[in-house]
């Protein structure tokens, strides 16, 4: 497909000098950081500011259902991730309070979940959540008064996946918020953790009262978190993000077994959105129809949103990286390549797999050829582009 | 060196601007009756449009209404430390809001959390307010940030807060959709109709009335640039015009900014491959063309960063703000001929080359390349203006 000339094949990608060396290309380039080097969404810092499709993310974003098809690696986790993220800007309760919800199929032991079973889950999962996010934000806790301080203890102890007291002297023996993070939800960062002194304040204040309680029905339990998010800390809403299902043995393989497992929460989430909790969906791309069948009402054209890659879009996946990254000073990989390439981005697209993970991985591999043949410094050129697309092709076939 | 002059607002010189004026009246109008006014407003525009003083409007209509506002411009805080200038900005959000000017905290974070409740407290149980933050997207990006998280997005879900941006430059990508996808942008543009060109010079230059037509065929409708034409006139008035749509660059930077601009007129976009080429015949100087790519980049970084070109996403290369390149490359073909149709020639001949050098991209080349060849066969009659896009 490219044009003729000696073919020069690149050594093997993602040892420490081949990264070297794109680090001193990208800074030679102007770049501030690399925006190629992360392919998990769930570990990008920047993820929110370089999302495409911003159609899809504000669609998602509000005070409604929303239901997103898409395919494995089409960017669900990235989505559902920005949406989180955008919830936990600043440091107060104004903003929409996120539950990841992955369904915990080990634990249910089976793949057709009841609604006791889903509330018991969601219940943890929202509980997880406002640990971590009071462990970072130690003041929504000392603001309430005593009472309600007890309420929010009362809710750890019923439905954290451990006892909170263990939790609070892991946290106790570091002083650091990484503990409990790493143990609860790596992919939970929130800017600004507090200093140790104050999250030592918090553990002790956590620490305080009875420590043995009756435990609740698994729809108690989700009522008291709900009322705890929504009346206590006085979130406005609640966005139930539920997302996994590729990932999953359960329901990775077959459509109709994510419809299945969903088939009893479902039918609720109307009269949630009443009481300002808000279901968000992340489904596979095969499912749609499913959906639409089992539960017709429910699933709105409006609400519904479906990510579809064309070489387009996933060049854009790269242009938008590399604004972000040059601080709006260029946005396509044009400005730095020879005259000799044009729309270096769709000449990329069109190689791939339509998901924005391939297409990372491809120009991360045009750069690595490019700091091979070159060195760090000069312009992308064809030999370039050439020689990548024949490692990446080479590549994938070894990976069948 | 001509002294540019701008004309400062005033009321009874300003023009059309209606549609805009409702939709902000309105919306401070909801915040005063208690209605859902919040939300962000974005105005972009370019250079010379009229977003200065569509701003200067608003606020004097604001003041008369009594609407509460806070008003920041982020050009007192070029090159200061980010965290301070952050800070500082929150105390002035606060002692605009009648909160406490110190002790607010030690940290953004603090700060930040204890201005809420200061807002929360009391202005936004009563009334709400609207805060303006000017030159946002002419700042450090390392300070937006910190702006975002430690003020911006709290106060963009505020029901009884209006927010409102305005810039020119790069657009910054917030991360919060209040900010972003959900903001509302409202782009100012230049006078579409050549009657509003009529009416703001029978304002602001009257004497320059019967020029109108000519002025606004230049200007395509650019109030700045109406203005500053109508001061000198068509015939001598170019130099002067280019010199006052630049005035906003330190003096020290001007001259060569200047000389940039007009060397690169001629292209409909450019980057740092073909900067060399321009200079060398710009300056006579055929050393220009052994430059290093970092050498042409320093040119086109200082275009950039005084906003007078930016990254077009559609070609996806420079672009000379259309204005600024507009009345630059009629200065040239006015009163530089010659030099103009050099840089016509010289272009002509490096996308020809890069015709027969890259097989690859030879449409794109062979585009510009045509382009060029049909501005050297215009009658000097023929605006470039009307003819080239």
């Amino acid at each position: 497909m490219f044009g003729a000339g000696p073919l020069v094949f690149c050594s093997h990608n993602g040892n420490s000098a081949s990264a070297d060396g794109v680090a001193a290309w990208l800074e030679w380039a102007g770049f501030r950081f690399d925006p190629f080097a992360v392919l998990d969404a769930a570990l990008d810092p920047h993820l929110s500011e370089y999302l495409v499709g911003h159609e899809v993310f504000a669609q998602i974003w509000g005070d409604h259902i929303s239901w997103v098809f898409a395919p494995p690696g089409g960017g669900k986790t990235s989505l559902r991730i920005s949406v989180s993220r955008a919830c936990w800007i600043g440091q107060e309760t104004n903003r929409p309070f996120p539950i990841p919800y992955t369904p915990p199929f080990l634990s249910w032991g089976n793949a057709s979940p009841s609604l006791e079973d889903h509330l018991g889950a969601l219940a943890q999962a929202a509980a997880i959540t406002l640990f971590l996010a009071t462990a970072y934000r130690p003041h929504w806790f000392f603001r309430l008064d005593k009472h309600r301080q007890q309420e929010v203890r009362n809710a750890f102890h019923q439905n954290l996946p451990g006892p909170l007291p263990y939790y609070l002297e892991r946290c106790r023996q570091t002083g650091n918020v990484d503990t409990l993070r790493r143990a609860l939800d790596p992919s939970f960062i929130l800017r600004d953790p507090p200093k140790s002194v104050t999250l030592l304040e918090w553990c002790d204040a956590l620490d305080k009262g009875p420590n043995s309680f009756s435990p609740l029905s698994p729809p108690d339990r989700w009522h008291q978190m709900r009322t705890l998010l929504l009346d206590v800390l006085e979130f406005p809403v609640v966005y139930i993000l539920a997302d996994g299902f590729d990932g999953a043995p359960e329901t990775a393989e077959n459509p109709l077994s994510v419809v299945n497992c969903l088939a009893s929460l479902i039918p609720h989430a109307e009269r949630w959105a009443d009481e300002r909790v808000f279901l968000k969906a992340f489904l596979p791309a095969d499912t749609p129809n499913l959906f639409e069948k089992k539960f017709p009402q429910l699933i709105a054209p409006a609400y519904v949103s479906t990510v579809n890659w064309t070489p387009a879009l996933l060049a854009e996946v790269i242009r938008r990286r590399v604004y972000v990254a040059t601080e709006g000073a260029f946005g396509s990989l044009d400005a730095i390549s020879s005259p000799a390439l044009r729309d270096v981005e769709t000449l990329l697209a069109k190689v791939v797999p339509p998901v924005p993970r391939e297409m990372l991985v491809l120009t991360r591999q045009v750069l690595e050829c490019h700091t091979q043949l070159h060195g760090t410094s000069g312009l992308i050129d064809e030999r370039d582009v050439e020689s990548a697309v024949e490692k990446y092709k080479k590549d994938t076939h070894k990976r069948g | 060196m001509i002294n540019a002059t701008q004309l400062n607002y005033s009321p009874d010189k300003f023009v059309d601007r209606e549609e805009e004026l409702t939709e902000l009246e309105q919306r401070a109008r909801a915040l005063l009756e208690g209605r859902n006014g919040h939300g962000v407003l974005i105005f972009i525009g370019e250079r010379g449009v009229g977003k200065t003083w569509l701003r200067a409007h608003w606020r004097e209509q604001l003041r008369r209404q009594k609407v509460p506002m806070v008003w920041i411009d982020l050009r007192e805080y070029t090159g200061k430390d980010p965290t301070w200038a952050v800070a500082d900005i929150i105390r002035k959000v606060s002692t605009a809001t009648k909160g406490p000017d110190e002790g607010l905290g030690a940290d953004l974070a603090e700060m930040s959390r204890n201005l809420f409740a200061h807002l929360r407290k009391t202005l936004l149980q009563e009334k709400g307010f609207i805060l303006f933050i000017d030159h946002v997207y002419e700042s450090e990006w390392a300070m937006l940030p910190l702006l975002e998280d430690y003020l911006l997005a709290p106060l963009s879900v505020e029901p009884r807060v209006l927010i409102a941006l305005a810039g020119r430059g790069r657009l910054y990508p917030w991360k919060t959709p209040e900010l972003g996808v959900k903001a509302n942008l409202i782009e100012v543009k230049p006078f579409s109709d050549l009657r509003f060109t009529q009416w703001q010079l029978e304002r602001q230059a009257p004497q320059a009335v019967g020029e109108a037509p000519e002025i606004h065929t230049i200007t395509r409708g650019n109030p700045l640039a109406n203005y500053l034409l109508a001061l000198r006139g068509v015939n001598t008035g170019l130099d002067w015009s280019l010199e006052g749509l630049l005035a906003t660059i330190p003096e020290d930077h001007r001259r060569k900014v200047r000389e940039y601009v007009e060397a690169l007129c001629v292209l409909r976009d450019f980057d740092e491959e073909r900067i060399p080429a321009m200079l060398a015949i710009y300056y006579d100087d055929p050393s220009y063309q052994n430059w290093m790519y970092a050498q042409a980049r320093r040119i086109r970084e200082e275009l950039v960063r005084w906003a007078l070109a930016h990254w077009d996403t559609e070609k996806r290369s420079y672009v000379l703000d259309r204005i600024i390149r507009d009345i630059a490359e009629q200065f040239l073909r006015q009163q530089r001929p010659d030099k103009w149709e050099a840089l016509q020639k010289a272009a002509f001949n490096l996308y020809t080359r890069w015709t027969q050098e890259y097989p690859r991209t030879r449409e794109r080349w062979q585009q510009e390349a045509k382009y060029h060849q049909q501005q050297l066969q215009m009658t000097p009659d023929q605006s470039p203006v009307e003819k080239r896009d």
